[in-house]
């Protein structure tokens, strides 16, 4: 990946440590939640694939206009697309080291 | 990867209404028992605990078990609520069937008023169930967690007819044998079936899903869910059929089903990423450690073991007390902050996260109130209990006194939750929001 796309992709990551599971408390890049952030070839538009803990979770709809209105604000220039997917399902082994340590586990 | 759908929330107009009511009812369970202290000396079918009963079972945990299914039943089966109307005419007859019974049984009015209340909440439950089975039925993944809620509602359905034939059975003597002989069939389908099986369900995908843990192996599910049922199928049917009497082999049937479904919970507890438990789940874990009580004395009191009859009496009170005031309201206590904090700040903040910084679900409840409110009630049980035992009416007014003070601490929490407003919301800007929004909701 050009390094100007690497750059994106983290500052996205980035943007979307700001949007908070309201029951588990920790951001949803931490808990594992965000699978992919890809640059379009033609730099116009940024793909995001997410997941929720549970596919019954009812945060389907308000997470992902989280994640469209986060990444609306941090690149005004580019087309966001954010997409919810159920595979592979989401366990909590995705957890990152730092959600580990947001939740309690030394 | 394969897209997911949008989600399957209900309209809250549908769910609030029950957390309301079910409140304001144990509000009115605990002064209710404040001024029944003396009917604890002697055979539990007395008017005042049969009102006290009905009210626990009825406008307490099945409302507010109706209201969380509704919002629980989509997360379980991952599917749309199957009709909205269908739930807000049920919530209409349990809350009208609840009163009517709880004035007629309180009066002991065995005609018209007690016959018209047991048709309304017979209904209820009919279009309970009728929401039920048909949500059921979109399922695509059958779990064994829908196989209890399904099964639960065939279990209050029976109830429900047994309570009914005993209502007119009152006012006009047509069942073969007593009262008291139909009421143990009626308690023990509505505490194992309707009660248990359903915490079983949803605390089987819940408790898992709040600790962030993922058993994968359901087996001890399977096992509680055959010994549940198969204990109360050959209950009712030696009950009204057969007459043995092997009733210590069903309780022990239902016990064993208890403790796979325990050891299913000890599981996920071993692989929780979730060290930390917050009040709603220490207040899940005393209920579930109270359940130990019911399982001793379901033994006790089918055995005898020899006892003098006003001990039994008392252990019969217990027995049920534990339940009602125990298991069940422990639990409900404690899920409570759990489920409704989340529901309102779905409804109230979901046009506004990404765009300004909202406060979190627990924002929305008192913490203080709610550990006063686990307090008072602890202490409480132990003094209803301890008075019902040793037929000590101050130790029951002082225990009774005690889970009223809890009653209200929890009905001020809830109404404190359903009457958030959103207020004064400041735009979400990366220049302002600092290291400070990781422990925010945006």
């Amino acid at each position: 990946m050009k390094t100007q796309e690497q750059e994106l992709v983290n500052e996205a990551y980035e943007a979307l440590k700001y949007i908070i599971d309201p029951e588990i408390g920790i951001n949803i890049v931490d808990l594992g939640l965000v699978y992919k952030v890809v640059v379009d070839e033609d730099k116009e538009a940024l793909r995001v694939e997410l997941t929720l803990t549970t596919p019954g979770c009812p945060m389907s709809g308000t997470i992902t206009t989280a994640a469209e209105q986060m990444l609306h604000k941090r690149f005004p220039n580019l087309e966001i697309k954010v997409e919810l997917v159920w595979l592979p399902p989401w366990t909590p082994e995705m957890i990152s080291e730092e959600g580990m340590r947001l939740l309690g586990n030394t | 990867m394969s897209a997911a759908t949008t989600s399957n929330s209900p309209s809250k107009w549908l769910v609030l209404p029950h957390y309301a009511f079910a409140a304001v009812t144990f509000v009115v369970l605990c002064l209710l028992l404040v001024f029944s202290t003396d009917s604890f000396g002697g055979h539990y079918f007395h008017p005042k605990l049969l009102t006290m009963t009905h009210v626990a079972a009825l406008g307490w945990a099945t409302m507010i078990i109706f209201g969380s299914v509704y919002q629980l039943l989509p997360v379980v089966l991952e599917v749309r609520l199957y009709s909205d109307k269908l739930g807000m005419v049920a919530f209409a007859m349990l809350s009208t069937g609840t009163i009517l019974l709880s004035i007629a049984f309180w009066n002991f009015w065995v005609g018209t008023i007690m016959h018209l209340a047991a048709c309304l909440l017979f209904v209820s439950f009919l279009l309970f169930a009728y929401n039920v089975v048909q949500t059921a039925r979109q399922v695509k993944k059958w779990g064994v967690e829908a196989d209890f809620m399904v099964t639960s509602v065939v279990w209050l359905v029976a109830t429900g007819v047994v309570g009914v034939l005993m209502v007119f059975n009152f006012q006009y003597p047509f069942l073969p044998q007593d009262h008291v002989h139909y009421l143990k069939l009626h308690a023990h389908l509505g505490m194992a079936g309707w009660f248990l099986l359903l915490i079983v369900g949803v605390g089987s995908k819940l408790i898992p899903m709040f600790l962030l843990a993922h058993p994968e192996d359901t087996r001890s599910l399977n096992w509680s869910y055959y010994l549940i049922n198969g204990g109360l199928v050959l209950f009712a049917a030696d009950h009204l059929f057969v007459h043995k009497g092997y009733y210590a082999l069903y309780a022990a049937m239902v016990v064993s089903g208890i403790g796979c479904f325990l050891y299913f919970l000890y599981q996920a507890k071993c692989l929780a990423k979730r060290p930390d438990l917050d009040l709603g789940m220490k207040q899940t874990f005393v209920a579930l450690a109270l359940l130990v009580l019911p399982i001793v004395l379901v033994f006790v009191v089918t055995l005898q073991l020899g006892l003098p009859q006003h001990l039994l009496s008392s252990l019969y009170l217990v027995y049920g007390l534990s339940i009602f005031f125990g298991f069940v309201s422990a639990l409900i206590l404690g899920q409570t902050f759990k489920t409704l904090p989340f529901i309102v700040w779905m409804h109230s903040y979901e046009d506004y996260v990404g765009r300004f910084k909202t406060p979190m679900p627990k924002d929305l409840y008192s913490v203080t109130l709610l550990r006063w409110q686990n307090i008072a009630y602890i202490v409480g049980l132990v003094g209803l209990l301890g008075g019902v035992l040793l037929a000590e009416q101050t130790v029951i007014l002082l225990g009774a006194i005690l889970l009223c003070i809890a009653a209200v601490l929890y009905a001020g929490n809830v109404f404190k939750v359903l009457l958030h407003k959103v207020k004064d919301l400041k735009p979400f800007g990366y220049e302002n929001a600092g290291t400070g929004a990781r422990q925010r909701s945006v």
